[in-house]
């Protein structure tokens, strides 16, 4: 059962600048018009909460479940980086027998969320990834910065 | 072998882990996006060499319910535990009760220990005796106590005990 965009109304507008919904929801279904098989895209707090989502999937996906998975791979794909000596952490690839997930954390100001983006065999690894980056940026654009 | 760290988030499971390990531990701490502080989304890893045999292999687990998924991936193959409890909390029996309820699957199978942190902070909050009875009522007695997880000396006794618990779980289960 997929959902179009969705958003979290107390979360989003403290990383989204204000009126920045509909430029967040066009990026987000700009990626399902750009990458075939594309099935989700999530974006989340590096702790583990949804943002926004939108789900074209056909299976029943739990978005806060997804989310706060997301946020563990995050952290242990940063924390690997850490552990092998190895510098900024860029994305997390995921690659099964029936998909390819991309998990990717956003460059400034936007390095308190992630995002996720799913897809089925029908879109390669190398696809998925730089759609992934492509939106980490954009929606990176529009974010608000951290307080110092 | 193998020893888990559970309780809520922000009680000292990390810190625990910190004081403990020989070698600065692994950690997966963000910052939280609720309140001032680090949180961590995975697990932390510490290893601490007590008696030149065996080390004891130290894991913390995210306290948020939102990462239930990965408590039974950390916490496949210990032989110990520790319930961390917040004496800050205005409930931490009914806290604790959730924990228990969480974990009860490993708490049937390991010695477990009740560890109440932050009473320093909490000087009218419940004391030892009232969660040993609790835990009794529960029919899941453990031992309790109060300490401070930052101190080494302190962290140390409370893994001395654990590791007594074990030791006799495992002579009787063999005798």
């Amino acid at each position: 059962m997929g959902f179009g965009f969705q958003f979290d109304t107390v979360r989003f507008p403290r990383f989204f600048q204000q009126g920045s919904e509909p430029a967040v929801q066009k990026a987000i279904e700009g990626l399902f018009d750009g990458l075939a098989g594309a099935e989700t895209v999530l974006v989340t707090t590096v702790d583990g909460h949804r943002v926004a989502s939108s789900i074209r999937t056909g299976r029943e996906t739990n978005p806060q479940r997804l989310a706060a998975i997301v946020g563990s791979l995050c952290g242990l794909g940063e924390t690997l980086v850490r552990e092998t000596g190895h510098q900024e952490f860029n994305d997390v690839a995921i690659v099964s027998k029936t998909g390819i997930s991309v998990v990717r954390r956003l460059p400034e100001p936007g390095q308190r969320l992630i995002v996720l983006v799913t897809a089925d065999t029908n879109a390669n690894p190398g696809m998925v990834g730089s759609h992934a980056r492509h939106l980490a940026r954009t929606l990176a654009a529009l974010c608000v910065a951290p307080a110092a | 072998m193998k020893i888990v760290f559970v309780g809520p988030p922000g009680v000292g499971k990390s810190t625990a882990i910190r004081t403990l390990s020989d070698f600065p531990p692994v950690t997966t701490e963000v910052p939280s996006s609720d309140e001032e502080r680090m949180t961590t989304v995975a697990l932390d890893f510490g290893e601490i060499d007590l008696d030149g045999d065996e080390p004891l292999r130290l894991y913390g687990v995210p306290g948020q319910e939102r990462f239930e998924f990965i408590w039974p991936l950390v916490s496949d193959g210990a032989v110990g535990m520790f319930f961390l409890v917040n004496c800050t909390d205005p409930e931490p029996l009914k806290v604790l009760d959730e924990y228990l309820t969480n974990f009860a699957e490993l708490a049937d199978k390991v010695p477990a220990i009740v560890v109440l942190c932050h009473g320093d902070a909490a000087p009218d909050s419940l004391r030892e005796q009232q969660f040993v009875r609790h835990l009794e009522q529960r029919g899941r007695p453990m031992p309790v106590v109060e300490l401070d997880l930052r101190k080494k000396r302190e962290a140390l006794y409370l893994m001395h005990m654990l590791l007594a618990l074990i030791e006799r779980r495992r002579s009787s289960e063999a005798g």
